[in-house]
């Protein structure tokens, strides 16, 4: 008989610091640091940004001056932030929609095999990594009026250039289009890594019962790319209200406030005109339609995705 | 996989690092500095004391006169070292949060605000050496009725019109005296030029170039004549209707086609290319830009002329006020070191060789210089010289209305009489606070 030879696994010694690790109490002062810097960056300025609204300030001298609710009056009467509120809408609904859909079919035509996939993959990916004030400075160049290339080819075949950035009915499209141009590669990363995640089988089912390609897109990749879609669609649309560097560089915002967004005014008017209290009223009403649209959008795609 | 995720992180934070180090404004030691924008710290290693310096200038040749100016400095006291710092496109705006937060350079520059923006935070320079030797033009622009001298006045602004010196000789046109002058002779050179040239360039984007033709021609209609409206003004009961005509001026310019086409979206960075290819006469701008276009056309001449005049009777006149200045935080640690500076700045040898770079008059008495425009200086030395229409009669924040309004004029979406009841509202508005 063989001697039996029991094994035991030694116990590792729990240390001091083991013991800490894991008690809730430490587990809790672990994310003060965390908390510390949203105090600091995201929640004072915040309820600053409020104060300052209140006020008359200049954005430099050390007094504040309470005013009630003056600039808050002034932004509802004032024209010019209408159209800004207009402008800031178009490039935030206008580039989330293009985006999406255009992100959606590149997903769709670069997720089968080829080979030159991953060439036209980066292709259209390569617009998202250059600085957006570049990507301004690039589609200024092109549509300038002197010795602009766009220009040059509508010189070709009316014989006159067309200063397309001075026209407030055209440029607000332009920084639209440029700003989905840039920005839909992130779209298209988004849906294809969603399309890479839906099972063949689905297909294969879909195809031996006789399922068209468009009934096949209609209820098994649109449904399946849900959550794709609502991530995709929230990104783009605080991207699109948010817009400040191509507009910076292709118009500065002009003629006037003309093409003007939410955020380019803001600057404009704390720095330029020394009304921050007025441009604290507009950072204001930008989160507030942020929040508004993006938990509405969130809400109902959410409830698409349960519904699927 | 690990392994390489591991060393694909370690290269990143040493990237992010490299990159985070070297752009620390105050890392170098003696000498050192940002290659760009000739930034950085001057001085001995050993030095005890290091003044914090902001400039609002970037033109290569003027930084590079500071520097050199700084450098004596510091070889002289080699107890202080002097942390340098050029910025122009994004000054203004650094300044405005730095004065929020209180927490301003020892020495800075003022660029045309020494009184209005920056007074409160300025030590009273009164009991310098130079500050009896300030200019009678530049004297009171940075002295206020108490006798506070607020700063240093290096170079000040003669503003006028520069213009293409052969290009007049070439048709045959007096420099003009009159506004109507001044459009007789940009119709002129637009006709016989067969159009290639606008007279004026203007940029809607960079749109302080359009504020600076309104703010220049303010003084020849309101205030320089005999019977002006300087006084109704400061009082406070001036008729803005008397403004129309001004507003009128720039929009009767683009229907006669004198203004760049493409003034709404040109840039004020393609002026000099336009000037050096003849495309353009007459430019309101500091003479500056005037190395850019040497850079291009080495042989073009360049000349300065005074403010024609708008109102019948009326002489030109020049715009005057702050170039380049140097002013001290009132709360600076180091006020003895900083007025050191400032003195050491303010030899005539530093003055001159500031002047003659930038081109610009010297803000202090008896300073002998040699540049392009020194012999028209010299033979407009008998002009009067008048301060920017706005720090004078205008409350503080009104700049950006005079740009942003005058864009709206040119794009067709303001009227003159819109533009004289918006300046009213504003002014209104500005003067509350």
């Amino acid at each position: 008989m063989k001697p039996s030879v029991v094994v035991t696994k030694a116990r590792p010694r729990r240390t001091t610091g083991m013991r800490l690790a894991k008690s809730p109490v430490m587990l809790n002062w672990m994310y003060l640091p965390a908390l510390l810097l949203f105090a600091v960056f995201i929640y004072y300025p915040f309820f600053r940004g409020l104060l300052i609204s209140f006020t008359d300030w200049d954005g430099y001298s050390q007094a504040l001056h309470y005013i009630g609710i003056d600039n808050y009056k002034r932004m509802l009467t004032d024209s010019r932030v209408h159209t800004v509120i207009i402008n800031t809408l178009i490039y935030g609904l206008g580039s989330t929609l293009f985006q999406n859909m255009f992100g959606l079919l590149y997903a769709l035509l670069l997720n089968k095999h080829g080979k030159a996939k991953t060439f036209v993959r980066v292709i259209v990916y390569i617009p998202a990594i250059v600085s957006p004030i570049i990507m301004g400075y690039i589609w200024y160049f092109l549509l300038q009026y002197n010795g602009g290339a766009i220009n040059d080819i509508i010189m070709a075949f009316t014989g006159k250039p067309v200063n397309l950035l001075a026209d407030p009915k055209v440029n607000v499209w332009i920084i639209m289009i440029v700003n989905t141009y840039q920005f839909l590669g992130i779209a298209m990363m988004i849906f294809l890594s969603g399309l890479q995640g839906i099972s063949k089988d689905y297909y294969e089912a879909a195809e031996i019962d006789g399922a068209s390609p468009l009934k096949r897109f209609a209820n098994i990749t649109f449904p399946l790319l849900a959550p794709a879609l609502t991530t995709s669609i929230i990104l783009n649309l605080i991207g699109g209200l948010k817009l400040f560097d191509v507009i910076a560089a292709l118009t500065n915002g002009g003629p006037g406030y003309a093409s003007a967004s939410l955020s380019t005014m803001m600057y404009q008017l704390y720095f330029a005109r020394q009304d921050a209290g007025l441009a604290a009223s507009l950072g204001n009403l930008m989160f507030l339609l942020i929040t508004v649209i993006s938990l509405t959008s969130l809400y109902f795609l959410r409830r698409k995705e349960l519904s699927q | 996989m690990r392994t390489r995720a591991f060393w694909f992180m370690t290269l990143a934070i040493l990237i992010i690092m490299a990159s985070g180090c070297s752009s620390r404004p105050d890392s170098g030691s003696t000498g050192s500095g940002n290659t760009e924008t000739g930034s950085g710290k001057i001085g001995s290693g050993k030095a005890k004391t290091t003044l914090s310096m902001m400039v609002n200038i970037s033109d290569e040749s003027l930084t590079q006169a500071y520097r050199e100016i700084v450098d004596g400095f510091t070889k002289e006291n080699p107890d202080i070292s002097v942390n340098l710092q050029f910025d122009s496109t994004g000054y203004e705006n650094t300044m405005k949060v730095k004065m929020a937060a209180n927490d301003l350079p020892d020495i800075f520059d003022t660029h045309g605000w020494a009184k209005l923006r920056y007074g409160d935070y300025l030590a009273d320079l009164r009991d310098e050496p130079w500050a009896s030797q300030l200019t009678d033009t530049i004297r009171d622009v940075v002295t206020d009725k108490d006798g506070k001298v607020y700063a240093l006045v290096l170079t000040e602004a003669k503003d006028g019109l520069l213009y293409n010196v052969d290009m007049l000789e070439q048709y045959g046109i007096q420099v003009p005296n009159t506004f109507d002058e001044l459009i007789a002779a940009g119709e002129k050179i637009k006709k016989e030029s067969g159009g290639k040239t606008n007279p004026f360039y203007m940029s809607g984007i960079d749109d302080s170039m359009i504020g600076q033709y309104l703010d220049n021609f303010a003084n020849p209609l309101l205030i320089t004549a005999k019977n002006n409206d300087a006084d109704a003004l400061l009082n406070g009961n001036f008729d803005w209707t008397h403004i129309t005509p001004l507003a009128q001026s720039l929009v009767d310019l683009q229907k006669k086609g004198l203004i760049n086409e493409d003034v709404l979206t040109a840039k004020r960075s393609d002026l000099p290319a336009a000037f050096a290819a003849g495309k353009v006469t007459f430019a309101l701008v500091g003479p500056a830009f005037m190395d850019s276009v040497h850079a291009i056309a080495p042989d073009m001449k360049i000349g300065i002329m005074p403010v024609p005049s708008m109102v019948a009777g009326d002489e030109p006149t020049f715009a005057g006020g702050e170039r380049n200045t140097l002013a001290v935080w009132k709360d600076t640690k180091h006020l003895d070191e900083a007025k050191k500076l400032l003195q050491y700045f303010a030899k005539p040898d530093n003055m001159a060789k500031l002047s003659n770079v930038s081109k610009n008059p010297p803000g202090l008495k008896d300073i002998k210089t040699d540049h392009e425009l020194t012999p028209y200086y010299e033979k407009y030395a008998n002009i009067r010289v008048f301060p920017y229409f706005d720090r004078v009669y205008l409350p503080n924040g009104m700049w950006d209305v005079l740009c942003k309004n005058g864009t709206e004029l040119l794009a067709g979406r303001m009227t003159p009489e819109q533009f004289s009841e918006s300046m009213k509202t504003e002014v209104e508005r500005l003067s509350k606070k």
